[in-house]
């Protein structure tokens, strides 16, 4: 429910001062300079291969083997300098599903 | 023929029809300018050009309109973004303030020189809060439930403003306002 009264001056010179523009090629000004729509897919796959990459250099530049080891290690002696290279690990994973998660619910 | 926006907007989703958009351009071109020209107070070349921005957008984003609000709404919430964007760029808080100040200082002035304001005039001078939630209420029909949605703010403000903005223009038009009256 809005505030306006039917018989109040002030609403009805508000109504009445509110005029139509005319279009005067306005519309067909938009409807050239509208940009071809990528597809909603478009974007999520670009940054969600982007982050596959920066995951496959990540894991070509870190020791793999070592670290699998360390979680393997980390679970039967648990100790600071196996636990900081599966918390690294584990970072890096989470980081690339964060942003796929992100980018998969991004709207524009 | 004449198609309901649900149509449009389906069309132009669909099969990327840039002429369904055109008629949804055509169909609330007037609304969109005139909320931005009363916005930019009366500057008409900016009021285009954030119009411009606000239909290119509403193109790129038609997939995130969802139907829950009618597409004017919509369509106004994205002109009121672009012109907060365009004032955030052009760092013109500082007219924001003065804003504030105008109001009062107009009122004692046109009151010592009887000054005669136009609606529009008058309009200029509320703040731009104020005056988005009177344009969008008072003259484009919107609920007050609508206009929290379009300027992102809760109903009560939205009410506070009209009331203080139609508060103000009713001091600012006295001299007219009292004419009008007894027609």
């Amino acid at each position: 429910m809005n505030l306006t009264e039917p018989n109040d001056p002030l609403d009805q010179l508000l109504r009445e001062s509110n005029e139509h523009i005319d279009d005067n090629g306005f519309t067909a000004r938009i409807v050239e300079a509208l940009p071809r729509r990528r597809h909603a897919w478009f974007r999520p796959f670009v940054i969600s291969a982007a982050a596959f990459c920066g995951l496959l250099t990540v894991s070509f530049l870190l020791p793999v083997g070592e670290l699998l080891n360390s979680a393997l290690l980390f679970f039967s002696t648990p100790n600071v300098s196996s636990f900081a290279v599966l918390a690294g690990g584990l970072a890096v994973t989470g980081f690339f599903f964060w942003t796929c998660v992100t980018a998969f619910g991004m709207e524009e | 023929m004449s198609f309901s926006d649900a149509d449009l907007i389906a069309r132009a989703l669909a099969r990327d029809d840039e002429n369904a958009f055109g008629e949804l351009v055509r169909r609330y071109q007037s609304p969109v300018r005139g909320f931005l020209v009363k916005l930019t107070r009366g500057d008409f070349h900016l009021a285009d050009d954030l119009a411009q921005e606000t239909f290119l957008r509403g193109w790129r984003r038609l997939s995130t309109f969802r139907g829950d609000s009618r597409f004017e709404t919509w369509l106004f919430g994205i002109a009121y973004n672009e012109f907060r964007m365009n004032i955030r760029k052009k760092s013109e808080v500082l007219s924001e303030e003065l804003d504030e100040t105008l109001p009062e200082t107009l009122h004692s002035a046109a009151a010592e020189t009887e000054l005669h304001l136009d609606l529009n005039e008058a309009l200029k001078r509320v703040t731009t809060v104020e005056r988005a939630a009177i344009v969008l209420c008072c003259q484009n029909g919107l609920s007050h439930e609508e206009a929290a949605r379009v300027l992102e703010a809760p109903v009560g403000t939205i009410k506070t403003n009209i009331l203080r903005g139609k508060e103000k223009l009713r001091r600012l038009l006295a001299p007219a306002y009292t004419n009008y009256e007894s027609d």
